[in-house]
């Protein structure tokens, strides 16, 4: 057996032990009886959870309209094949176990028996199948959707709960992306009727939904996952979603018991909250993802390196640390934090160099050079990341103008190329694959759309880290890649992406995972309670 | 008196055959500058590499219906309005529009009704009081006042009143919406803040409206003979003066009522109020052409079946007023 091939058994056995060894565990600990024989309410636990969030849906389709699992209270009626734990690890969920193939292009899925959909029909193979055809539609999925399922070419039903991914290349990230953000499960006998009664796995039953006012969800009596002493989750009787957009607005609901968790709590906001309020509400940091700056290799002025590299030198990210996040989060100069079992210990990034700045500038004949910078108008961190970087960039000798755009201009915008940098933002990868591949590949239409960066040696070495489920292998591979990025500078990267969430103290037994998710295997909202 | 009462009906009569005429333009003009709006609808609908995708971008015009002519596709767009009610589907949420946007109605109505009557509650009594007692202390406070009221921005208001009133007093809901048909009471305490935050603006501008327009009246021969015939001054004033005077106001509280069905956006977003302005908002945002449509098309028609009130309400307000 040679060593790739030995490598992957390897990997193999260790991936399948686990998957094991999560069963067990979670059976001991609860959560795997069928639900016919654990269907019991917890006596005491129950209550309406009022949820405030800065984010609305903007349909109720979850294939074609994304339900964000940290911001948007309708991702509860879903579930996935995949589930992640409240660290952030992807565990079973309507999936049992799955295995892979010696390549990695075959994965078999088997699926718990007994559960149901909302309107009782039961999660098959079947409806797995027709579920990622449908996401597949190019008329259908977002590109947020096909990206993440874009490796799975065929599905084969091998019986009714088994079910067989056949890729269109070796993906060791499958599992991550079957997650139910955003490949989450609808009932089929049900899309057509999608976009005005949604019907999903979740521990939650849609109810009603009137965009920018509220969100009603009622607990699903059959939901599959129960607690640790055999009680059906969830607990709540019911989850009311009210979206409110001004971050003042929404905090004063919170305090004033309008609403009884929020999600995200405005920067400026967060640190004379919790001196004031501290004793009154629970509050927990969270990791969303990383805001970095985009580089136009398709036009413009920054085709070339020294205007990337001294643009790169120009950046203090200690002024955005405090400036933009009022010293919350970390800095970063790659896409995962420090922690992170996805931190690469070897990045070599740009160091913040004013001087060498100018001096390449000069050296380039670029003093004065203009520089057309877009950002997202409705997001505040991005803005002002942006205005900050911009006045970094003007003290080196680029004149910068900023354009703040809303969403659709600014994709038109990024699909055209018509720019020159860009404040880009990415969601946490619960695989890193979903950041190197999606944001930087050369055949991702994604990373076409945002730099437009070329490289075949970075595409091979994340092909490669693709192909293998040896997390330390992988990690050597993205490294190589990103001490590419670092010197290329397609990206670079600026800040986490923090969100500080909320809740009265009345609102028990949640927890939000530490990427930000309200929902996850065991917890979040599928645990929470209201204390009376 | 009755051949005056059959002038009036006449002159209705009219005016409401004449909005068939004012209708089809406005249509004619919304459809048209919606299809101007910078952006593709299928670009904003799908992702880049479907859009790019010629099979994929057929199928979705077709399903859309904009692979026909726009002349056709504005033919056909009338006609399911005319002849059916139907307003067609939202790209975005891929809901009825007709529903979607007639079940915000109320919200807005409510608070736009609401947001005019707080104006003219403290508008006319004010703006009648300035102008009785012109060039006192009275005058220059409602005059400072009313300036106040126009500088400061709506946004602005509707957040220092959350404080204010939520937070701090504890007196309010800091927002939401309650309909007034689930409970009345509640849906007041809720209506208080949005409906203030617009209605003191409005009110600003109305009171130097009602302010200017009484002092014309005052000075008119008319009002120099009820006093001479010996008439209370309150009389005078508040019967026969504001009368007179209110046309104006009239006029501006009617146009106010038609744009605030629309043009509360802001409004609408700081207090999570499911009106008409935030979906249009929303709409224009995503480019969702066919929401674009129908709400552009149904305020339009509200706007003008407002200016035809308005100008019934002239008659009532002065009989001698001709018509026509």
């Amino acid at each position: 057996m040679d060593r790739q091939a030995q490598t992957t058994e390897l990997s193999r056995r260790i991936f399948l032990t686990t998957a094991s060894a999560a069963l067990l565990g979670a059976a001991l600990g609860g959560g795997l009886a069928p639900w016919s024989e654990a269907a019991k309410r917890h006596p005491q636990r129950g209550g309406t959870l009022l949820f405030g969030t800065r984010l609305d849906i903007a349909g109720l389709d979850s294939h074609r309209n994304t339900q964000y699992h940290v911001s948007h209270p309708a991702a509860a009626l879903y579930t996935g094949l995949t589930d992640i734990d409240q660290k952030g690890n992807i565990v079973p969920g309507i999936a049992e176990s799955w295995e892979p193939n010696q390549e990695l292009t075959a994965w078999v899925f088997r699926l718990r028996q007994g559960v149901l959909f909302h309107n009782g029909r039961e999660v098959d193979a079947e409806a797995v199948k027709l579920n990622i055809i449908r996401i597949k539609d190019p008329a259908i999925g977002t590109e947020f959707h096909h990206g993440a399922i874009q490796s799975i070419k065929t599905v084969d039903i091998l019986d009714k709960y088994t079910v067989r991914f056949n890729l269109s290349e070796p993906d060791a990230s499958l599992p991550a992306n079957l997650l139910h953000y955003p490949t989450n499960l609808q009932a089929p006998d049900a899309f057509d009727s999608a976009s005005e009664h949604p019907i999903g796995t979740g521990p939650f039953k849609f109810v009603s939904w009137t965009r920018w006012h509220e969100t009603r969800l009622v607990r699903f009596e059959n939901y599959w996952e129960t607690d640790a002493e055999g009680n059906n989750l969830p607990y709540l009787d019911e989850i009311i979603g009210k979206p409110k957009k001004e971050d003042s607005v929404r905090l004063a609901a919170l305090r004033t018991g309008q609403i009884n968790l929020v999600d995200n709590i405005a920067h400026i906001d967060v640190e004379r909250f919790k001196k004031s309020h501290g004793t009154k509400f629970t509050t927990w940091d969270l990791h969303l993802g990383g805001v970095f700056v985009v580089f136009n290799f398709r036009q413009g002025p920054f085709q070339d390196q020294r205007l990337r590299t001294a643009a790169a030198h120009a950046i203090d990210r200690n002024a955005i640390h405090h400036s933009a996040f009022y010293s919350q989060g970390e800095m970063l100069d790659q896409p995962y934090p420090r922690g992170n079992p996805w931190h690469l210990e070897d990045s070599h990034s740009l160091a913040y160099d004013p001087d060498k700045a100018k001096a390449l500038l000069k050296a380039a004949h670029a003093v004065g050079t203009g520089i057309d910078m877009i950002c997202f108008a409705n997001l505040v961190y991005n803005r002002e990341c942006a205005q900050i970087v911009q006045e970094m960039w003007h003290s080196v000798g680029f004149k910068v103008t900023l354009r703040p755009l809303d969403d659709v201009p600014l994709r038109e915008t990024l699909k055209k190329g018509d720019f020159h940098g860009h404040i880009g933002g990415n969601s946490y990868r619960f695989d890193p694959d979903g950041f190197f591949e999606r944001n930087l590949h050369s055949q991702s239409g994604y990373a076409q759309s945002l730099s437009g960066w070329r490289n075949e040696r970075y595409d091979r070495l994340v092909e490669e880290a693709k192909r293998t489920l040896d997390p330390a292998r992988r990690k050597e591979l993205y490294t190589e890649a990103w001490n590419i990025v670092n010197v290329e500078l397609p990206h670079f990267h600026l800040h986490e992406l923090t969100m500080t969430s909320a809740a009265a103290k009345q609102v028990q037994g949640y927890q939000p995972c530490v990427v930000g998710p309200f929902t996850h295997r065991g917890g979040g909202i599928r645990t929470a309670y209201i204390e009376t | 008196m009755k051949g005056k009462d059959t002038d009036v009906l006449k002159y209705t009569f009219y005016r409401v055959l004449q909005l068939i005429p004012v209708w089809l333009l406005l249509s004619i003009f919304v459809f048209a500058i919606v299809h101007a709006l910078p952006g593709d609808a299928i670009d904003a609908l799908v992702p880049a590499d479907a859009a790019s995708n010629p099979a994929t971008r057929a199928a979705l015009e077709k399903e859309l219906g904009l692979d026909k002519p726009i002349y056709v596709q504005y033919a056909r767009w009338l006609e399911r309005i005319v002849l059916h009610g139907d307003f067609g589907r939202s790209i975005t949420t891929r809901r009825t529009i007709g529903v979607e946007i007639f079940k915000r109605l109320p919200a807005t109505i409510y608070l736009a009704v609401t947001a005019v009557c707080v104006s003219l509650l403290i508008a006319i009594p004010l703006g009648t009081i300035a102008a009785v007692k012109r060039r006192t202390a009275v005058d220059y406070a409602a005059t400072a006042t009313s300036l106040v009221g126009v500088s400061v921005p709506e946004f602005w208001l509707a957040i220092l009143c959350i404080l204010f009133f939520a937070l701090y007093l504890g007196w309010l809901p800091a927002s939401e919406y309650r309909s007034p048909f689930d409970h009345f009471g509640l849906s007041l305490t809720h209506l208080v803040l949005p409906a203030g935050s617009l209605g003191v603006r409005l009110a600003a501008i109305t009171t130097r409206l009602t302010r200017s327009s009484m002092l014309d009246e005052i000075r008119k021969e008319y009002v120099d003979t009820a006093r001479a015939l010996g008439l209370p001054e309150r009389r005078v004033i508040y019967k026969y003066t504001l009368r007179n005077a209110l046309i104006p106001t009239v006029t501006v509280a009617g146009l106010q009522f038609a744009r605030l069905l629309g043009g509360t956006v802001v409004v609408e977003s700081i207090f999570s109020w499911p009106g008409v302005g935030l979906t249009l908002f929303e709409a224009i945002s995503g480019r969702d052409y066919p929401m674009i449509q129908a709400a552009v098309l149904i305020l339009a028609t509200g706007f003008v079946v407002m200016n035809l009130l308005v100008d019934l309400t002239y008659r009532w307000l002065n009989p001698r007023i001709r018509l026509g």
